[in-house]
């Protein structure tokens, strides 16, 4: 009897625990990659987004001859997390190093930082060369038609 | 009237416009540094000292979807100096032009970690070969001429910079241009082979720094072999290798041995570190002036946040100038 309340215990703490897992892992394809239309590349992989996104492939699309421009978030948040975690696997602070370091170098341009999703897509909508992330949630009828998602994760 | 008026106002319209637009496309950053040193001699002679270090100034611009522009002024203790002004033509990832005051291009070290810029920098100091000549230092890290380079190419990531440049002798008419040539492969992210090479030909007149007027011609030529691995989840290292021959054409080459090796691991915010370095003069090499130099560092990296650090660290010096010097140095590094 107390055999079976130990493994009724433990099996209820265990659904319990895999809920709260479920609860707080983000859906796949919660956040996009997207581009601005003029560019015509249709898709592209996590690794090559990192590649673009940090200019180590190359500076310029060539498909469109317009430099890369990374778009970022001005704060944390739950969009910036996954980017930073799920594709660059790289931390916040290793981020702002990296592109420091890049201008530094190079007089590289840092990323253009925004405050929310719909500041992103209008600058990706308006800038030929940008690259962004936003919350899928945000991709409206209205705002899919001014850019282009190549990637969601 | 109305008119010239409404051209008037359509001009201030215009400049406000191109105004702003160039403030969009230009960042501004500053760097600085303080620290505090507690150093021993061999004649047990015991000093410590605060110390404030430069203000770096960094100005960058975008001018043109393909023009970019470098300013870094430093504020110091000295005055006002230009460490590096540099206008780049982008034409493609294979090619680049600059011009103005840069880097030399030597060794991966020299060029990826800036000299005023300590929060970048994985040590307190920089390797003694290319340091600033009040830590020590050897080489001359800039040079005013043009560059072309070219980056990314291949699968290799194969990269290439050629500097023909004014050299050691800045101010003499009669000597040639230096030139420098680095070459360099990516093959995985964060590791880096390079190889470089100089020439600088003297003419008679040059004034070397240790203040001695070159009777005849110098010719320097300085090979460097160089590989790091930097940027990763955890283990960072880095080494290079540099020879330096002087000629003359009434003495035989003589030589500058120098390398050192860095290693570190990454514990979270936490990096401890270790940094060996050499440096070996054959005598009467002529243009530099002779100070063998060893120097082994153990320190600790915290990064408090992305552009905030503060680094401790216990010296071993010995060199021909002061012997043996031990010292343990903070320094606390910001940008902003």
């Amino acid at each position: 009897m107390k055999t079976k309340y130990v493994f009724l215990c433990g099996l209820i703490a265990l659904l319990g625990f895999s809920f709260m897992a479920f609860q707080n892992a983000p859906a796949a394809g919660e956040f996009a990659i997207v581009i601005n239309r003029e560019n015509t590349i249709n898709a592209l992989t996590a690794s090559e987004v990192k590649l673009y996104y940090l200019r180590k492939l190359k500076k310029r699309w060539t498909e469109i001859n317009k430099n890369i421009r990374p778009v970022d978030r001005k704060a944390p948040c739950a969009e910036q997390n996954a980017f930073y975690s799920k594709i660059l696997n790289m931390s916040a602070a290793d981020v702002e190093k990296y592109f420091t370091g890049k201008q530094l170098q190079n007089a590289e341009r840092p990323p253009d930082k925004f405050a929310s999703d719909a500041e992103v897509i209008n600058f990706v909508a308006s800038e030929p060369g940008a690259i962004g992330y936003v919350n899928t949630r945000s991709l409206t009828d209205e705002n899919k038609a001014k850019i282009k998602v190549v990637l969601q994760f | 009237m109305k008119i010239i008026l409404l051209l008037c106002m359509l001009f201030e319209g215009i400049t406000i416009l191109r105004a702003q637009t160039i403030l969009d496309n230009t960042q501004v950053r500053f760097f600085g540094n303080t620290g505090y040193y507690a150093e021993k001699d061999s004649a047990h002679h015991f000093t410590h000292t605060f110390d404030v270090g430069n203000i770096e100034m960094l100005l960058t611009s975008q001018i043109t979807d393909r023009i970019s522009v470098l300013a870094e002024p430093v504020f110091g203790t000295n005055g006002v100096s230009i460490e590096r002004l540099m206008i780049s033509y982008f034409y493609s990832d294979y090619l680049k032009v600059s011009a103005g005051k840069l880097y030399s291009p030597v060794g991966i070290w020299n060029t990826r970690f800036y000299h005023h810029v300590k929060v970048l920098t994985p040590t307190i100091n920089q390797p003694a070969i290319i340091a600033e000549p009040e830590e020590f230092g050897v080489l001359d890290n800039n040079d005013t001429g043009i560059q072309l380079s070219g980056e990314n190419i291949s699968t290799l990531r194969f990269g290439y910079k050629l500097l023909v440049g004014n050299g050691y002798a800045n101010s003499t008419k009669y000597s040639d241009k230096t030139v420098t040539a680095n070459l360099y492969i990516e093959p995985v992210d964060n590791l880096q082979f390079a190889v470089s090479g100089r020439t600088d030909n003297l003419a008679p007149g040059t004034v070397a720094p240790t203040g001695e007027v070159l009777r005849e011609f110098n010719r320097i030529n300085l090979f460097n072999a160089s590989v790091m691995y930097y940027g990763g989840a955890r283990f960072e290292f880095a080494s290079e290798f540099y020879r330096i021959g002087v000629s003359t054409p009434s003495t035989a080459t003589r030589q500058l041995m120098s390398g050192f090796a860095y290693a570190g691991y990454r514990l979270n915010k936490f990096t401890p570190y270790v940094l060996y370095n050499k440096v070996n003069y054959d005598q009467n090499i002529g243009w530099f002036s002779v100070n063998n130099f060893t120097g082994s560092t153990l320190g600790v990296r915290y990064n408090v946040s992305a552009l905030c650090v503060l680094k401790l660290e216990g010296q071993f010096l010995e060199s021909d100038q002061f012997k043996k010097l031990n010292r343990i140095g903070v320094q606390w590094a910001i940008g902003f």
